[in-house]
């Protein structure tokens, strides 16, 4: 019974994080950070400050299937999706750090299974990441709001208009291609 | 909506994942057929990569902050030396306990040591280098109106005379409230981004001034990317100022390439 109303309570959550509500981001990590960390350090072998860091980026790793609709619907409650990625993360970590790899009855299936992870490890070079990351910052705030939340937090046109006070959804459909645009350019550059 | 917009349209919606069955079948038998489609495709999947990259950090910037505030717990158990010294100053002020003269001697002649160097660097080290704002408003002298003929002492004026006219007349609040009234063009953004600048806004005047500065087609191309210097200084980036100001110094016939080379040199 309790358990059916937590679940209820994760959709919720859900709904309201792809309905852009980001902030949200924070609340569950605050909500489900010393848990995580606590069994991180019993089970998997891991540091608190690898356990943290993994768990931030299991919360990320959550949030983006959770904007682009890749998960609309909670078979278990967000407690466990967190903790699912995150340990898949902690074992990752634990590989690069050669440590040793604790047994994992659950690792074969897992509700981490039902989570894209591949947008996670999609750009690993850190080059590349430098080179991506240095040509957005070096747009525009408007511009890389707009980009961000069009093409990140899934903003309908409507909504950003709103967001960033500009005048009209053509005024905002006509800066974002302009901004789009400018960013496609700088990259077509060649990486220093 | 012209046919780039609408194709930009139809990628998006594919690198959305919001296109039907159907319609990207449809979309995926073009691609296959229009190198050039494909082409604005690729493009646009590498800016998303960007905005994701740069997102990411953004995110997870945010939660390692919210980490570091709900650690602190954890963080007062480390034994680096410096916390040792800490701990013990606190404990001592918590617990009463007396610090040992030979250690209250240590911090004392340390303090007095800090202060010497401090004041030696500030003696020694010239005073005479401007900050990047200081730079900024050295350099900057907004942009001649070259867009409107205005005929003065009229009353009917249109709306976009009376913005360049508030313009000329270094009313820039009032020029940004005409400007935006009219339709977004690029000489617009252009002006708009003058008078960003003039009112010291700077992260506004990059906004209207980036765009143009990458924008081959538009004639006051090379101006734009000297105001965009200009507003990076105003704005503390003075990396992001020193890569454009060294393009225009290397550009011969740029129309402020003079300007750039001197300025070039006072930031270094």
């Amino acid at each position: 019974m309790e358990k059916q109303a937590d679940l209820s309570a994760d959709l919720q959550l859900l709904q309201n994080i792809r309905d852009g509500r980001h902030e949200l981001l924070d609340t569950l990590y605050r909500d489900h950070r010393d848990a995580f960390l606590s069994y991180a350090r019993q089970h998997l072998y891991a540091n608190e400050e690898d356990a943290a860091d993994c768990f931030q980026d299991a919360v990320i790793v959550f949030y983006k299937n959770a904007v682009s609709g890749k998960l609309t619907e909670l078979t278990s409650t967000i407690r466990t999706y967190l903790f699912a990625i995150g340990k898949r993360m902690v074992y990752r970590k634990n590989q690069q750090r050669r440590r040793e790899a604790p047994v994992d009855l659950d690792l074969e299936r897992s509700p981490a299974d039902e989570i894209d992870l591949s947008i996670f490890t999609r750009i690993d070079d850190d080059h590349r990441k430098q080179f991506l990351a240095a040509a957005m910052n070096r747009m525009g705030d408007t511009c890389r709001q707009i980009l961000t939340l069009f093409y990140y937090h899934r903003y309908p046109i409507e909504s950003i208009q709103t967001t960033l006070n500009l005048s009209s959804p053509g005024a905002v459909r006509v800066k974002k291609l302009r901004c789009l645009e400018s960013l496609k350019k700088m990259l077509s550059k060649p990486q220093g | 909506m012209d046919n780039s917009n609408e194709r930009q349209q139809k990628i998006d919606d594919k690198l959305l994942g919001r296109l039907e069955a159907t319609a990207e079948s449809e979309l995926d038998r073009q691609l296959a057929e229009d190198a050039s489609l494909q082409a604005m495709l690729d493009d646009t999947e590498l800016a998303r990569q960007a905005i994701e990259v740069a997102e990411d950090q953004v995110l997870k910037a945010r939660l390692q902050e919210l980490e570091g505030s709900l650690a602190v717990g954890w963080k007062s158990r480390s034994t680096s030396p410096l916390r040792v010294i800490r701990d013990d100053a606190d404990q001592t002020e918590s617990n009463g306990q007396v610090v040992p003269f030979y250690r209250r001697h240590f911090y004392a002649l340390a303090a007095c040591l800090l202060f010497l160097l401090a004041a030696g660097i500030y003696f020694i080290l010239p005073n005479n280098v401007a900050s990047p704002q200081e730079l900024y408003a050295a350099n900057f002298e907004p942009y001649r109106n070259i867009a409107v003929d205005i005929t003065r002492g009229e009353d009917n004026l249109s709306v976009k005379e009376r913005a360049f006219l508030a313009y000329e007349q270094g009313n820039y609040r009032e020029a940004l409230t005409y400007l935006g009234q009219l339709e977004a063009t690029p000489v617009n953004d252009f002006y708009a981004g003058q008078a960003q600048l003039g009112l010291k806004k700077f992260p506004a005047a990059i906004d209207d001034l980036f765009p143009l500065a990458q924008m081959d087609d538009f004639p006051l191309q090379q101006q734009a990317n000297w105001y965009l210097a200009l507003a990076y200084l105003g704005n503390e980036a003075t990396a992001d100022a020193k890569q454009i100001l060294s393009t225009i110094a290397g550009e011969e016939g740029h129309p402020f390439q003079k300007q750039a080379e001197v300025l070039l040199e006072e930031i270094e």
